[in-house]
């Protein structure tokens, strides 16, 4: 190991892989790794994500080391592109490993089409996209639950969606991270300001960076792998990224709420409020992970509400058999905590804006046409920007614990991108790229401008090279869908 | 301890500042005014200039607030999270609060405001993180990060 002079305390491991040893700080139970190339580790000791990724070494129970992924930045608690795994069943639950917006992730469909074959349609297929996903603004959608149907989602997440309403496909749900549904949700532990949040919000969009994207598959990195998850130079796909909505925001604010008085009756002492946990085996741990699950299982259950509507835009521009051909190559979340058995032993995996990035060693817990060559992975680039397809790879357990990064990973705030452009320049400037743009709020948009965020591919690059995941597929948009 | 002395006026004037420090992913308020009940409402006109573009110059409808936390600090929280809970599922959009009771972490007041029909939920919840009320050199100040 060696020092890196611009960051005192930061050794480096290997080329791509950085550590602060446990001996750092007292209070440290375990080191902190970052996967980052040099310029990246620049940038990210520019806030305070490396004090908080220490701080999250503290947490009793952790197993390893925490992961830093090279899009990481500053958040509460948890920086966000972080990973903890904590011991099973005695070690702690944090919702703020998880994060408020609880099973954000990021979904993928392909159409049988190719971007020339699409031509000028891609306008009139935006529009109605936009028509159909209610994207922010507080609105609901239009579908409005009641309280049994509702419990029955939170239960039972997509296959409730697909199967008891009628809203897609069997092949939606076996593309899928988890089938679209954690077992172990108990509506019961949900409350019930948290269900009135998310009542009418099932097939909705949200705000901030959340977005539909019509793209089309500019390079093949590894055209096998390609071919595995259908995909092909040329080809038109379709990118939908959000979570839980309101239910979701609820869950962590009333968890935290609950067990952050607790914290000092179990004997715990945190450096920040935020990281509030509790021990898995306590009752506040198990409710928690019974109402986490439940808002994981509503976000997958509004993704496939959302893809559905997307395949009925399509059959409305493109005609039947463009929507019959249409399918998902996979859905993945990006803020979740899951059981997992890695080293040998069951974890309880905390993956705040991280990715699950399983290699074809663990083809047991994959659909079983990508058994052997591993999962998709998606990280989707700033507005405007390139997104990848990746594969992940057997190296992220021992890296990871099976992740890989979630996105560029913001570099501006939203104040700062605002001041740089203006929504309407930026709207003008996309639709001169070809881009078709269709977003409620010029305000939105300014605060989602590519220069708020990190280089797509510089993070991708870093993660391929560390080989936690490999480059499989680039994206390029060609429709923008925005929340509010 | 914030009491009845907390709402009267210190000797010294203070005008009412909101600050906003915007980190990459989230937003942090930075709120002084002349009695803590003034940083309370402070807080609630911070949060809706920031989620909304701007705080709503009229609007007469009220809600009545009964909120009770362990802390002066948690209440902060609370009351924000309360205000984003109206936002997102009735439209309620309000431009301050008017404190009648504040103890310690309970407190009695109204939001006023108005409805909207095109509310942006862009606050997802206020955090725990350096969340902070306090009182120095005759005033009061509140401190809370909100996740965006």
């Amino acid at each position: 190991m060696r020092t890196v002079g611009a960051k005192p305390g930061v050794n480096q491991v290997e080329e791509l892989l950085w550590e602060i040893p446990a001996s750092a700080r007292a209070d440290m139970r375990v080191p902190a790794r970052i996967v980052a190339d040099r310029e990246l580790l620049e940038a990210i000791g520019a806030d305070r994500s490396l004090e908080q990724l220490a701080n999250v070494t503290t947490l009793p129970g952790i197993v390893g080391f925490a992961a830093a992924m090279p899009d990481i930045h500053q958040g509460y608690g948890f920086p966000v592109g972080a990973v903890a795994a904590t011991e099973v069943p005695h070690g702690v639950v944090s919702p703020g490993g998880v994060g408020y917006d609880i099973n954000c992730g990021v979904r993928l469909l392909a159409l049988d089409l190719s971007v020339d074959a699409l031509g000028d349609r891609r306008v009139g297929l935006t529009t109605e996209i936009s028509r159909s996903v209610p994207s922010g603004a507080g609105r609901g959608g239009r579908l409005v639950l009641g309280r049994g149907e509702l419990d029955r989602v939170l239960a039972g997440g997509a296959p409730v969606v697909v199967e008891e309403m009628g809203l897609g496909r069997q092949g939606d749900l076996l593309h899928t991270e988890s089938g679209g549904c954690l077992p172990g949700a108990d509506p019961a532990m949900v409350s019930a300001r948290a269900k009135d949040r998310g009542r009418d919000q099932l097939g909705t969009l949200g705000s901030g960076n959340h977005f539909v994207e019509l793209q089309y598959v500019t390079e093949l990195a590894d055209p096998a792998v390609a071919d595995a998850f259908g995909l092909r130079e040329g080809q038109v796909t379709i990118l939908i990224h959000t979570g839980s909505r309101g239910l979701g925001h609820q869950v962590c604010t009333d968890f935290v709420r609950l067990l952050e008085p607790r914290i000092a009756s179990w004997g715990i002492t945190l450096p920040d409020r935020e990281l509030a946990c509790a021990p898995m085996d306590s009752p506040e741990g198990r409710d928690y992970l019974a109402a986490m699950r439940c808002a994981a299982n509503f976000a997958w259950a509004n993704r496939q509400v959302i893809a559905h509507r997307v395949r009925q835009a399509v059959h409305q521009e493109l005609g039947a058999h463009e929507a019959d051909a249409l399918r998902q190559v996979y859905d993945v979340a990006h803020n979740i905590a899951k059981v997992e058995r890695h080293g040998g032993r069951d974890v309880l995996v905390h993956r705040k804006g991280a990715t699950r990035a399983f290699g074809p060693g663990r083809g047991d817990e994959l659909p079983e046409d990508y058994r052997s060559v591993g999962q998709p992975v998606f990280i989707p680039g700033s507005m405007g920007t390139a997104s990848w397809v990746l594969v992940g790879q057997d190296r992220s357990d021992e890296v990871s614990f099976g992740t890989a990064c979630h996105g560029a990973g913001r570099r501006l705030s939203r104040t700062q991108a605002r001041k740089h452009v203006s929504g309407a320049e930026l709207r003008r400037e996309l639709e001169a790229r070809g881009i078709v743009v269709r977003s409620p709020s010029n305000t939105g948009l300014a605060e989602e401008a590519p220069m708020a965020y990190k280089d797509v591919d510089r993070v991708v690059d870093v993660v391929h090279r560390i080989g936690i995941a490999r480059k499989v597929a680039r994206l390029v948009p060609i429709g923008v869908v925005k929340g509010g | 301890m914030v009491g009845d002395d907390a709402r009267r006026s210190p000797t010294r004037k203070t005008p009412p500042v909101i600050e906003v420090i915007d980190h990459p992913g989230e937003l942090e308020l930075r709120l002084s005014h002349a009695t803590c009940a003034g940083v309370y409402a402070e807080a609630v006109r911070g949060l809706v200039a920031e989620s909304q573009g701007s705080v709503p110059a009229g609007g007469a409808e009220r809600r009545i607030l009964s909120l009770a936390s362990s802390t002066p600090e948690t209440l902060l929280a609370d009351l924000l999270n309360e205000v984003v809970y109206v936002m997102e599922t009735e439209g309620f959009v309000p431009r301050t609060l008017e404190v009648g009771e504040l103890e310690g972490g309970r407190l009695r007041g109204t939001l006023v405001g108005r409805s909207s029909a095109d509310v942006r939920p862009l606050v997802k919840a206020a955090t725990y993180h350096d969340l902070r009320v306090w009182q120095e050199d005759g005033a009061w100040h509140g401190r809370v990060v909100l996740d965006v």
